[in-house]
């Protein structure tokens, strides 16, 4: 069956991007009817307008998404995302209420993930402790020190040229978010397929013990590996915060869930080593495009959380039942 | 003498090896019996069977006459067959107590432990090893050698009829083997069937009445001790043909390239040596003698608490593999599979890994050059694939240890290390790995095999190095092979 696939991808290009997994094209096809059902219920929602709406909603979740994949594929999973999210926009709009550049609050947006990432990714390569507990203690940590700027007030954000980020069009069309979200993903893509830290991750990922054996600094890798998913969410931060036009200490929390579970849907593998950012993509596109069908359908959002958790469970139930796991017992 | 087991004509197969064939063991009441031969001589896949861990192929298992089938270890264990296995299983947390009565806890009548009982019970089987210890005690506290008379105990709280014993005195003091001697006797005058397996030919002939041979998954004889010498029994174990190693003469080995000066570690105690340029070291030793121990410290896996270790002259400080790999040593695994490759990940993937920063040019992997590269190598060590991109873990046994070893092919290495390179692949491929090693030297590398297999190294080495408990008991040169010598420095006997 694998080598079949194998011969099939060798043809063209378009093959090969769905050749190593199956899991791709399955989650396409399950997008694809998704979209079939709301085009059904809703006339408003197959329009290019809704989809630049969707792909808005979208960029946060997604920019945060494709730092997380790297943290999974390492085998490691990053909760603190939000808080470390929240910690850079409490930073952003502090700076910003002083008087200080856009460009400037950027730089310090990306110095609060660098080190969010460190501290995770410090405690995980240095002390090999495994990443869930150290981010389920640092979200936590984070959370608080996000609070602390201002005693859990919001800060309001009033310069324009900021609001850019979140709110402003490419070409008079674009969002501008949606653009950065995209190149944060081929970035990502870039740096899995064409570098040598790329087959890295995947190799300790895969087996730390065989990686080490052939030389790899494995602690390293993991370290770079939370610092990237720590920026990621930095740079969700200034999305947000823009977009919202202010800076609030609660931001996602009870969300934290959110972002792992479109990664899982794009069949990232929890264990590390297996998964594709194209899965990440599509997962991230799956759980935005409910949401908003659902919106369109003025559905109480109560009834997004048991259809967003269903979809999460039919889908990985879709691949253990592909890969033949149940027959094994 | 009745019979108490006899299993007839087992044949079992892994892939691309037959690992028994067609072997029969009889075991009478009261009586111990020694299972002797060299590692991979299908010992222990037997006792497996036995256990009901592995099915047999083929062949029948009678416990008194009665045929069993054997279908897994807790049936196996009802009908009162214990193994104890090499590597000992406990659970760490819990108390010796629980442990031994894992499952079977004694319950009151208000449906709690009755720990009185337990308590009692233990003491008792505790009392019979020997062990002289509080039953509630956390096995975490204590020596190797307690649990291992634990896991005796254990195995003693079944109405036991067969007990096998797998190098049950590999971490004992002589204390503590005379104790376990003392227990084995008592357990066979009771009437019980005893089968024991060790390397040390002192102790089989101390303790056993009965010696049976295994030798390459064949039965090659049995007889009463007693009535045969250690040479003859070596003899049995290594009597061998060699057929599918083409002995190379005349290679002529340049300058020395690495040396290794009073090397200590954990388990090494003052090894000294040297390879040189195209020269094959084969290393031998039975499981647990420290070979690989010293093969892993040289390459940074396991720490050196003393010594040096130089190559051309350089000496070296090698903290980790990635070190020993800069220096220019290239180490294939005895485990291809936890140790060699990263299953999911593809041929070429795993084959580029060790030499990746090469390949890094600027921002950008050199994928042209990695892929005539990988392409390369896949045709010159034949590694049958559909594609460079099929997961390692689709290939074939032999097919997988051959890209293990083109790992270390895309660059050049000074040093390379084979831990056991034919283990567990047919004999085609076994035949391509010793013309690999064969080139290697002839290209002017240092090469240094472990084998557990006497005409392998034999084959290949220019000079084999014997160890045994973590020290060098025996060196020999090309003409001097014997493989009589070979084994007895093996099992620490310094003179023939």
């Amino acid at each position: 069956m694998k080598m079949k696939e194998e011969k099939k991808g060798q043809e063209g290009s378009f093959g090969k991007f769905f050749q190593q997994s199956g899991t791709t094209i399955s989650l396409v096809i399950v997008y694809i009817i998704i979209c079939i059902i709301f085009t059904f219920l809703s006339e408003y929602f197959l329009t290019v307008k809704n989809f630049l709406n969707i792909g808005t909603y979208a960029s946060i979740t997604g920019v945060m998404a494709a730092g997380v994949t790297v943290a999974m594929l390492l085998g490691h999973i990053d909760m603190s995302q939000y808080a470390t999210l929240t910690i850079a926009t409490m930073t952003v709009a502090l700076m910003l209420q002083k008087g200080m550049p856009a460009g400037l609050t950027i730089l310090a947006a990306a110095a609060v993930g660098v080190l969010c990432g460190t501290i995770n990714g410090g405690l995980i390569a240095v002390f090999k402790i495994p990443g869930i507990i150290v981010t389920m203690g640092t979200m936590q940590v984070f959370r608080g020190i996000a609070y602390l700027t201002t005693n859990g007030n919001t800060v309001m954000i009033h310069d324009s040229s900021f609001g850019f980020i979140g709110k402003g069009y490419v070409f008079g069309t674009i969002p501008f978010c949606i653009v950065l979200m995209a190149a944060v993903f081929l970035i990502i893509a870039y740096i899995l397929k064409y570098t040598n830290f790329g087959r890295k991750i995947f190799a300790v990922g895969g087996n730390e013990q065989v990686s080490y054996l052939s030389g790899i600094r494995t602690g390293t890798v993991k370290f770079l590996g939370m610092v990237i998913s720590g920026v990621c969410a930095a740079a969700a931060g200034l999305i947000t915060c823009s977009q919202v036009g202010a800076a609030i200490p609660s931001t996602g929390t009870g969300s934290e869930m959110e972002v792992l579970s479109a990664v899982i849907l794009g069949g990232v593998s929890l264990s590390g080593g297996k998964g594709k950012i194209s899965g990440t993509v599509i997962g991230v596109l799956i759980l935005a495009t409910i949401q908003n069908g659902m919106t369109l359908l003025s559905l109480q959002s109560f009834y997004q959380m048991i259809i967003n958790g269903s979809v999460l469970i039919l889908a990985v139930l879709l691949d253990v039942i592909k890969s033949g796991a149940l027959k094994r017992e | 003498m009745v019979k108490i087991l006899e299993m007839r004509n087992i044949s079992k197969r892994f892939p691309g090896v037959l690992a028994l064939d067609g072997v029969s063991l009889t075991l009478h009441a009261g009586e111990i019996l020694a299972l002797l031969g060299e590692n991979g001589a299908g010992k222990s896949t037997l006792m497996k069977i036995l256990s009901g861990a592995y099915q047999a192929d083929q062949g029948e298992i009678f416990l008194k006459e009665e045929k069993i089938i054997s279908k897994n270890p807790a049936e196996m264990m009802k009908k009162n067959i214990a193994v104890m296995h090499q590597e000992l299983s406990y659970l760490n947390d819990l108390s010796i107590a629980e442990n031994i009565f894992l499952g079977k806890l004694p319950i009151n009548k208000f449906f709690q432990v009755d720990y009185k009982k337990l308590r009692a019970d233990t003491k008792r089987l505790l009392d019979m090893v020997g062990l002289d210890l509080d039953p509630m005690t956390e096995v975490s506290t204590m020596t190797v050698a307690q649990k291992q008379m634990m896991e005796i105990a254990k195995a003693l709280s079944a109405e036991v009829q067969v007990l096998v014993l797998d190098e049950p005195t590999s971490a004992l003091n002589e204390t503590e083997v005379q104790i376990l001697f003392g227990l084995i006797r008592r357990l066979a005058a009771q009437g019980k069937g005893i089968i024991y397996i060790s390397h040390k030919m002192d102790e089989i002939f101390e303790i056993s009445h009965r010696i049976q041979v295994l030798r390459d998954g064949r039965h090659i004889g049995t007889a009463h001790t007693g009535e045969i010498t250690t040479g003859e029994l070596v003899n049995m174990m290594v009597g061998r043909t060699i057929d599918t190693i083409c002995a190379k003469e005349g290679r002529s080995p340049g300058d020395v390239v690495l040396e290794v000066k009073n090397l200590v570690t954990a388990r090494i105690k003052d090894i000294t040596f040297s390879v040189r340029a195209g020269e094959v070291v084969g290393l031998y030793g039975l499981m647990g003698s420290g070979r690989t121990e010293l093969v892993e410290a040289i390459f940074g896996k396991k720490p050196v608490s003393g010594g040096e270790i130089r190559i051309d002259g350089k000496k070296l400080s090698i903290r980790s593999p990635r070190d020993a790999i800069r220096e220019g040593i290239a180490y294939i695994p005895r485990e291809r599979r936890s140790e060699g490759l990263v299953l999911t990940e593809s041929v070429q993937h795993n084959m580029s890994i060790v030499h990746i920063d090469k390949l890094q040019k600027f921002l950008k992997l050199d994928l042209k050059r990695e892929k005539t590269l990988v392409r390369e190598w896949i045709q010159k060590l034949q590694i049958k694939t559909p594609s460079l991109h099929t997961p390692v873990k689709n290939l074939s046994g032999g097919n997988q240890q051959k890209a293990v070893i083109g790992k270390w092919m895309m660059d050049e290495m000074k040093v390379i290390i084979l831990n056991e390179p034919t283990r567990g692949i047919d004999v085609g491929a076994k035949a391509e790995v010793y013309h690999l090693i064969e080139e290697l030297c002839q290209k002017g590398m240092a090469v240094i095999m472990i084998s557990s297999e006497t005409p392998e190294i034999m084959g290949v080495s220019d000079r084999i190095l014997v160890v045994h408990e973590g020290r060098i008991t025996g060196e020999c040169e090309r003409a001097e092979f014997k493989q009589e010598t070979i084994m007895h420095y093996a099992i620490g006997e310094k003179s023939l």
